[in-house]
């Protein structure tokens, strides 16, 4: 009894599991309708979809007006089988992306052979299921895009309705991954990352690549652990907490087949420019290097895969400044004051001068200088997901994959 | 003074990036990368100083502005974006620089 009580309850947190990661989605579903050659609905035609990653399978049957939702599915692509009697099998290749309805109306065909009918569904232009307007940056334009010092946070610039302010000033020292989305405040934006919180509650941007001491990123998320993102610049209710936008990040998720990189990227002041404002005869030091390495494999296959990433970064950077310094007449000034002194009767502490001698000689009170620093970063990521065999209910057989 | 009566100066950037990538087996590829930002190196201003009224620093001096020796002057532009945000190099608005890449992928 208290077994059975047991099994009651872990399927309630279950269900409440569940009905969380509806409430704010980082997953995909696809939609449509089934159709005759005549354009007429069919009805209880098997849906099933199946990631070709992961191998995970999702059965649904069309309804009585044709129409299906493969709600909840992780981002990915699928092969999409309609079966219905007297029909022959249809199939279809859908991309599936975070946050995102993707349409696949399926027509089927006449006759008991084995034909097939393939149909691609991709991202569509414009969403017609939902009220939301955004973009989805997708992993080939995170990993193939020109990122100057592979932060992911400046690709939001590609959504439109996103503005950026380039020099920071306006939004203090937030740095350029700070955003305004159609005329709110920088702070106004909501990030998630796999579907959980990544906000940071003092200064109200993300959590991951926030600046550090200066403009550059204290973390950075490793481009290769990225999936893909969508920012949302007009979204659902269901995320609420900020005016401005969802940016809806994913991470990799292993699969079925062993896949990895190994990357090294360099940036170094001989192949720069010199920047506008310096005069002096040298361009300011800069060195960056990153590098790093992501690996994602089976553990079980179909149902357990991990994923990891690390990515290191070593950034030497000098800005250049004027410094003040004591004048000339500074110098004399504090001779004269230590010889009038009657503390000293022995005449001038010879540590005086030594003291005067770290400070270079300027005629203006002002040397030019260069301040040094440097950014070192760590950082890895390891994800395990598992798929698990949910309870069935009516509608549809569920495995869900959770991250 | 009206909305929008004072704005910033331009900001005009084309990045530029080639990539080449080679197969050493079936599964294994390397991509080579070049990354240009700013390709024609086209100057990007900071926002100017807004100030009119100097403040004090911490001694009780004037801050005067360290390029000039003077108060800071209300509509002088005094750097780049990238160093604006105290990101030289890596934030955006500088000038052109390069960024080279080896991955290997499977």
């Amino acid at each position: 009894m208290t077994r059975r009580l047991a099994t009651r309850l872990v399927v309630l947190v279950v269900l409440f599991t569940s009905a969380a990661l509806w409430a704010q989605s980082f997953r995909g579903s696809i939609r449509g309708k089934v159709t005759d050659p005549s354009g007429a609905v069919v009805a209880g035609a098997k849906v099933t979809a199946t990631n070709a990653g992961t191998g995970q399978v999702r059965e649904v049957t069309s309804e009585s007006d044709g129409g299906y939702v493969v709600a909840e599915i992780p981002a990915g692509d699928y092969d999409v089988k309609i079966q219905a009697q007297g029909f022959a099998v249809a199939q279809a290749k859908v991309k599936v992306n975070v946050g995102v309805d993707t349409t696949a109306d399926i027509q089927l065909q006449v006759g008991q052979v084995q034909g097939q009918l393939i149909v691609t569904a991709d991202l569509p232009i414009v969403e017609t299921t939902r009220d939301v307007l955004g973009q989805v940056v997708e992993e080939r334009l995170v990993t193939e895009l020109p990122l100057n010092g592979r932060d992911f946070g400046k690709l939001v610039a590609l959504t439109p309705g996103a503005t950026v302010e380039p020099s920071g000033v306006a939004g203090t020292t937030k740095g350029f991954g700070q955003f305004n989305i159609n005329g709110n405040r920088d702070s106004s934006n909501n990030y998630t990352l796999d579907g959980t919180d990544n906000n940071d509650p003092f200064l109200n941007n993300s959590a991951l690549n926030q600046v550090g001491i200066t403009g550059a990123p204290a973390s950075l998320l490793p481009i290769d652990a990225i999936q893909e993102f969508n920012l949302q610049s007009h979204f659902g209710a269901e995320y609420g907490r900020d005016s401005g936008s969802v940016v809806n990040i994913l991470t990799k998720s292993g699969t079925n087949a062993l896949h990895g990189s190994l990357f090294y990227f360099v940036r170094n002041d001989h192949l720069d420019a010199r920047n506008f404002f310096n005069s002096e005869p040298r361009k300011t030091t800069f060195q960056n290097n990153q590098f790093g390495a992501s690996v994602g494999g089976p553990v079980v296959k179909d149902k357990t895969f991990f994923f990891g990433a690390y990515e290191g970064q070593r950034e030497r950077v000098g800005s250049d400044f004027l410094l003040q310094v004591p004048t000339v007449a500074e110098r004399d000034a504090a001779r004269q004051i230590a010889l009038d002194s009657d503390l000293l009767p022995n005449g001038i502490n010879p540590a005086l001068e030594k003291v005067l001698d770290f400070f270079p000689v300027s005629n203006t009170s002002l040397t030019p200088g260069v301040v040094r620093d440097k950014n070192d970063m760590d950082i890895a990521v390891f994800r395990l997901s598992e798929c698990r065999r949910l309870p069935a209910t009516r509608r549809w057989h569920v495995r869900q994959c959770g991250p | 003074m009206g909305r929008d009566s004072v704005y910033g100066p331009r900001y005009t950037n084309v990045d530029f990036s080639i990539n080449k990538e080679t197969a050493i087996t079936e599964r294994v590829g390397l991509q080579f990368r070049a990354e240009v930002f700013n390709i024609f190196n086209h100057p990007n201003f900071a926002l100017p100083s807004g100030s009119v009224i100097p403040g004090l620093d911490q001694f009780g001096i004037p801050d005067l502005d360290p390029a000039t020796n003077k108060p800071f002057a209300a509509g002088l532009i005094t750097q780049t974006p990238d160093v604006a945000q105290g990101n030289p190099g890596l934030g955006g608005g500088g000038p052109r620089v390069i960024q080279l890449g080896l991955k290997v992928k499977f």
